[in-house]
């Protein structure tokens, strides 16, 4: 099943769209690919940043680079996957490129995959809903959004100021057990 | 005696090096050990996967923490992805990240270990050195009067259906309520491994070495003879080419469940094939419930209560209990499948959205075989979880329990993690919970507790380490960490591993 997906790759064009930053993991297309499917799930609607805003595809490409090899020709196989027209000619009767569909007809693929009864299909979607989502909510343009305050300013000072219960490391007495908030 | 914790920076050189003992991980049962042997004059080498991280770089960055100081940055899970693992992969190990919880093992566990596994662990045995730990890491009763109000939807909730709910015990000195435990303590007020028994070891003059990761023990006979390790480079987590060798006269794998089994297995070491079976992995569901009232889930220590009402279930039930888990919005939104306007109408409500988790206690039912770690083609680790039809019924009746702890708390709203969520508004729609399927594939799974892999037992051919936890097969081999627990705890696990490693520490120390 896989290799239609490297198959539909090569037959149609891929809708492009330019990365922010170099790409150190993913091809150019693959990028393209991934920045659809992000936009699919983070439509970035009711006042929310864009997929593209946030740069997720930049950040999920960034985020592979320390992953196994195994983990990143994975993932590179799930997008070919879900991109190619032959394999979703096949499984759902769809004869264009997934990033050529509209927002509406994209949705319905994945929605597809993530209720499908065959698991490679659920278990695909979980992969890429779980960097695309892990990805975007960890964003501080999004903490805004939904009323996140992020780390509060004081619990950065007292960090940075280095004032704590512990003894530097050249003094090895433990400390008193005194519960101290 | 000096020692010194070196990172990729300052390994530029292979080593080849010898000591009394090499250990492998500095977790909860590596550091402890350490500095237990290095106080009895060893001569002790740790080696440690992960990099070596500080209040300094604990920002509360969810997608940095996640990326530097978990195993697989964060994206570990069974094969088919139904659970997500999650475990510390730091100078630390998983102390570094773990939400404080401190229990000791319980007597029914140890003695069902005894009974069954030949294991000589008992409290008596056990309770002066749970006594010198809890001392050394601060270990003490979280007051409820601190409690954020997260913990505050699981007191009140399950006092008010007569549940019993008790305040937790937690390693911190000098904790401030920042709710960060799991991304590493900004304040240092969590008494983790790093700035506790590692730090005490390394002033007694052991050397750790981070970013080393530890790929065959070689052997000759029923002796290990080297420890074989790579150097990774941290931007690439890929070996940087440098390699260190370490001949020590006695070796103690403390790589955590995942890493003892994995390791043992990559050395060849497996002749009665028990290793990396039997994996516990206390799987956990988790419900989202929302407010007319601000949680703030994301502030304060994250866990502080817990309720054992249903732990004993009677006979062919899975037990379970209840604790909270922190909010930070990368956890929450990963947790979820939600997507689109859904997704972006349920998280803009995280101020107001509460959690209770419910953790099951697996491996003590007849049927089960838990999760089974092997090796794939390209050396990469792959965990399979045999889920039971026991899980299934203990997911539901802990969903429908975390959903009338919400309820009577005051929660509006209780979503469940199905594909399309359940939406409980009343004790009426409970009714909803009992008719859905529950169990992998249908809502979001995740074990943040790994045990066993490495069983102790007195029968060589169905566990991995003898009761004293040398290995069966191999004489100057021992493993010391939860990979060693025939079965699951029922609590969180990392006292009962620090303990062990302080108890095992005197045998270790004889044999050497």
């Amino acid at each position: 099943m896989l290799a239609l997906g490297g198959v539909g790759l090569s037959m149609r064009q891929t809708r492009m769209f330019t990365p922010q930053v170099p790409l150190q993991v993913l091809s150019e297309r693959e990028y393209s690919i991934l920045s659809s499917v992000a936009e699919t799930i983070l439509p970035g609607t009711q006042g929310y940043p864009s997929a593209r805003k946030v740069q997720i595809a930049e950040r999920i490409d960034a985020a592979l680079f320390a992953c196994d090899d195994g983990v990143q020709s994975e993932f590179k196989q799930v997008l070919a996957l879900l991109e190619s027209a032959v394999a979703g000619f096949v499984l759902a009767g769809r004869s264009a490129p997934f990033s050529r569909l509209s927002a509406a007809e994209r949705w319905k693929v994945l929605d597809s995959w993530r209720s499908a009864r065959v698991r490679l299909f659920r278990t695909a979607f979980k992969a890429i809903h779980g960097l695309v989502t892990a990805s975007y909510y960890s964003a501080p343009q999004v903490h805004k959004r939904i009323g996140y305050p992020g780390v509060p300013e004081w619990v950065t000072a007292v960090r940075l100021a280095g004032v704590g219960a512990n003894p530097p490391p050249s003094d090895p007495t433990p400390p008193s057990a005194e519960v101290t908030p | 005696m000096t020692g010194h914790i070196a990172t990729f920076s300052d390994l530029r050189e292979n080593q080849d090096l010898s000591c009394d003992v090499c250990i492998i991980g500095s977790g909860a049962g590596g550091s402890v050990l350490a500095a237990q042997l290095a106080a009895r004059g060893l001569n002790v080498i740790v080696l440690e996967e992960g990099g070596h991280y500080g209040r300094a770089d604990f920002d509360g960055d969810e997608a940095k923490a996640y990326s530097s100081l978990y195993r697989a940055r964060g994206t570990f899970a069974t094969a088919d992805l139904t659970m997500t693992i999650l475990q510390g992969r730091t100078v630390g190990g998983s102390t570094t990240v773990n939400w404080t919880s401190c229990f000791r093992t319980p007597d029914s566990i140890l003695s069902r270990w005894r009974s069954q596994h030949g294991s000589v662990l008992s409290t008596e045995q056990l309770a002066p050195h749970w006594e010198a730990v809890e001392k050394r890491l601060g270990v003490q009763e979280w007051p409820e009067k601190l409690a954020n109000p997260n913990n505050k939807v699981l007191y009140d909730g399950a006092r008010s259906l007569g549940w019993k709910v008790n305040p937790l015990r937690r390693n911190v000195v000098g904790c401030m309520n920042t709710g960060y435990c799991g991304l590493g303590c900004p304040v240092d007020g969590k008494q983790g491994m790093a700035i506790t028994y590692l730090r005490d070891a390394v002033s007694t003059g052991v050397r750790v070495f981070a970013n080393t990761r530890v790929h065959k023990l070689r052997r000759q006979g029923n002796r290990v003879t080297s420890v074989e390790a790579q150097v990774l480079d941290p931007r690439t987590e890929r070996p940087s080419g440098v390699e260190i060798r370490v001949q020590p006269k006695l070796v103690v794998s403390s790589a955590g469940a995942v890493g003892s089994s994995a390791l043992l297995l990559r050395s060849d070491i497996n002749p009665n094939g028990q290793a990396g079976k039997r994996l516990w992995m206390h799987p956990v569901v988790g419900l989202p419930a929302l407010y007319p009232h601000k949680i703030e889930g994301y502030y304060g220590a994250p866990q502080a209560s817990s309720c054992h009402e249903f732990i004993e279930r009677g006979p062919g039930k899975m037990g379970w209990f209840l604790e909270t888990p922190p909010m930070q919005p990368m956890l929450i939104a990963s947790a979820t499948k939600g997507v689109g306007e859904e997704l972006e109408s349920f998280m803009e409500r995280l101020p107001n959205m509460g959690c209770v988790i419910a953790i099951l206690r697996d491996g003590l039912l007849e049927e089960e075989e838990g999760a089974t770690l092997t090796l794939r083609r390209d050396g990469r680790i792959r965990v399979d979880y045999a889920w039971t039809d026991a899980h299934n019924e203990a997911f539901r009746a802990a969903s429908i329990a975390i959903a009338r702890v919400s309820l009577a708390a005051g929660a509006l709203e209780i979503h469940s993690g199905h594909i399309e969520p359940i939406v409980v508004r009343k004790e009426a729609d409970l009714e909803l919970f009992e008719q859905a399927a529950w169990g992998p594939h249908q809502h979001g799974i995740f074990t943040a507790h790994q045990m066993g892999g490495c069983a102790m037992g007195n029968d060589p051919e169905t566990s991995v380490v003898g009761p004293s936890l040398r290995h069966h097969h191999v004489d100057n081999l021992f493993v010391v960490d939860g990979s060693v627990f025939p079965s699951s705890l029922g609590v969180n696990p990392s006292l009962s591993i620090y303990g062990l490693a302080h108890w095992a520490s005197e045998g270790i120390a004889d044999a050497v």
